[in-house]
């Protein structure tokens, strides 16, 4: 099977390529959101915790 | 034995290890299978002869269906398990499925509008299946909206517990007054997106697809609840002890 | 028992008839959207007719729904609800009586309004008879499957676009029954079943809304 012919699949290329485009992308989104979640909840704990360690150095 | 096992699973410190031992193997078995289903499903699988090459839509579109209607099965138990014995981390499931079951439902909807075009000739119709689907779309939007407009996470979660239950009470209701408005309107309408006469060689990559879609949804909703016992567990030695030996780390 | 729920029900009709606006302004609003309809489609005889049914049904879902804030909200606001939460009797009975009297109030009204529609959209008698029963027997199931929304944002500042988002996917299935049931009799079609459709709606929710009703309410004053 030629690699056109795999793309073009009978003329519908452009429905089941973008189909599982979109499905991918959506999964991928999801996916990155989470993990910039985590980032942010990483770095704001990480910033309080060097705070409360401060105060508890100061007295 | 079994209810000393769900007791420590429920603490939130022996979930956050557990899980995140577990995650890598979710993620690698998540990408296998996705892979495997797409191979299968875009090369080895054959022509259908009655959609053509069309019919390929359906190895996403029919796992995420399936997908947006076992999560919101899923919410609602687990809504019904927090509402009853007070599990944090039930709560924590609920509301980490609403976004990835909004997901699914709206995959479900664009590769369906997507697969209508070719074969009804425009990309939406009022079909049965399809309508259900919109209606369940506002479901879990409704449910999102509702979580983001409480600013007590405990008063929210209880009362999208409440809403989540409501709402898979009515679920069967619509979607068999959809059927029945569907069937009255037949006339106007064209045949549906059915799966086409199942062949075995049809069957497998659904089946990888289906299996890789699971494997996701428990990916993402052990990434969204570890982030959120992390917050609600800011003040506990673990979770410090945990955060700040990793910045020695890196 | 009974007792307390005949005086909450005598309670709020006496506030209604206070403020009167309470009653009419639902009435005025559901008369108006429907006036829209000719105005912004077709005044055709053929094409009301055909699109009636509808018509009506949803501008009966907009006002009950616009029409839930007095349910629960002048009652959170003024604290009546919180003494309706401590008193001795079970909350889910005295919220019945509630959702009746916002039936009483909002709900029957309009089956007086009934034969203006039918003139509007040029009902014959059959199809009048049909609106009639699915008003009687679909208003209610609105103030019910409402009342849990309610229920559930009362507590929220900014909730009326909320409750809309909640509640109208659940209205659908009254909707679709009541709205075909009329089209289908404008043809001369047989439509009891539709009838009986919304009668066990209308049990269902009449068994179950009190309880779950009663369950928000507490998660929101908690």
């Amino acid at each position: 099977m030629s690699l056109a012919k795999f793309i073009d699949m009978g003329g519908y290329g452009f429905y089941i390529w973008s189909s599982y485009g979109i499905a991918f992308c959506v999964l991928m989104v999801m996916v990155w959101k989470i993990r910039k979640n985590k980032n942010m909840i990483y770095k704001q704990l990480r910033m309080k915790y060097k705070r409360t360690h401060n105060i508890q150095q100061d007295n | 034995m079994m209810v000393k096992f769900i007791h420590k699973l429920a603490s939130p410190k022996y979930f956050y290890h557990l899980s995140g031992k577990l995650l890598p193997w979710l993620m690698a078995m998540c990408l296998l299978f996705f892979l495997l289903g797409l191979v299968q499903g875009l090369i080895y699988a054959p022509v259908d002869y009655q959609q053509g090459h069309s019919y390929r839509i359906m190895f996403i579109h029919v796992p995420s269906a399936w997908m947006s209607l076992m999560i919101y099965i899923i919410m609602a138990t687990a809504g019904a398990i927090f509402l009853i014995w007070k599990i944090k981390l039930a709560a924590i499931i609920a509301s980490s499925s609403a976004t990835i079951g909004a997901a699914f439902t709206f995959i479900a909807l664009v590769t369906g509008a997507l697969w209508g075009k070719p074969m009804w000739g425009t990309y939406w119709a009022w079909d049965a299946r399809l309508t259900s689907e919109l209606i369940l779309l506002f479901l879990y939007l409704g449910y999102i909206a509702l979580e983001e407009a409480i600013d007590d996470p405990r008063s929210a979660s209880k009362a999208c517990a409440v809403l989540v239950l409501v709402g898979v009470v009515n679920i069967p209701i619509i979607h068999y007054s959809v059927e029945w408005w569907y069937t009255l309107h037949q006339g106007a309408s064209v045949s549906k997106l059915d799966t086409p006469s199942i062949h075995i060689s049809m069957l497998i990559p659904l089946l990888l697809m289906t299996l890789a879609c699971k494997c996701y949804y428990a990916l993402t909703i052990l990434m969204q609840a570890r982030n959120k016992i992390l917050w609600q567990e800011q003040n506990t030695h673990w979770v410090r002890a945990l955060i700040t030996e990793n910045q020695s780390k890196g | 028992m009974f007792k307390a729920c005949w005086n909450i029900i005598i309670r709020d009709l006496r506030l209604a008839f206070r403020h009167p606006g309470d009653v009419i302004n639902p009435l005025f609003f559901f008369i108006i959207v429907i006036t829209l309809f000719p105005l912004g489609g077709s005044p055709e005889q053929k094409v009301l007719m055909s699109i009636g049914g509808s018509v009506i049904w949803v501008a009966a879902l907009l006002s009950s729904l616009l029409s839930l804030d007095i349910l629960f909200r002048s009652d959170y606001d003024d604290g009546t609800l919180e003494t309706l939460l401590l008193s001795e009797y079970p909350l889910s009975l005295l919220v019945l009586a509630k959702i009746i009297a916002h039936w009483l109030i909002t709900g029957l009204p309009l089956l007086c309004l009934s034969p203006l529609l039918a003139g509007f959209f040029y009902f014959n008698d059959q199809a009048m008879r049909t609106l009639v029963i699915t008003l009687l027997l679909g208003m209610p199931i609105l103030s019910l499957l409402g009342a849990v929304g309610m229920a559930l944002t009362v507590s929220l500042k900014r909730g009326g676009m909320l409750l809309s988002l909640l509640i109208l996917p659940f209205y659908i299935p009254v909707l679709i029954f009541s709205a075909q049931a009329i089209n289908n009799s404008m043809l001369g079609l047989d439509v009891t079943g539709s009838f009986y459709f919304l009668a066990a709606l209308l049990v269902f929710l009449l068994t179950l809304s009190p309880f779950v009703t009663a369950l928000a309410l507490r998660i929101s004053l908690e």
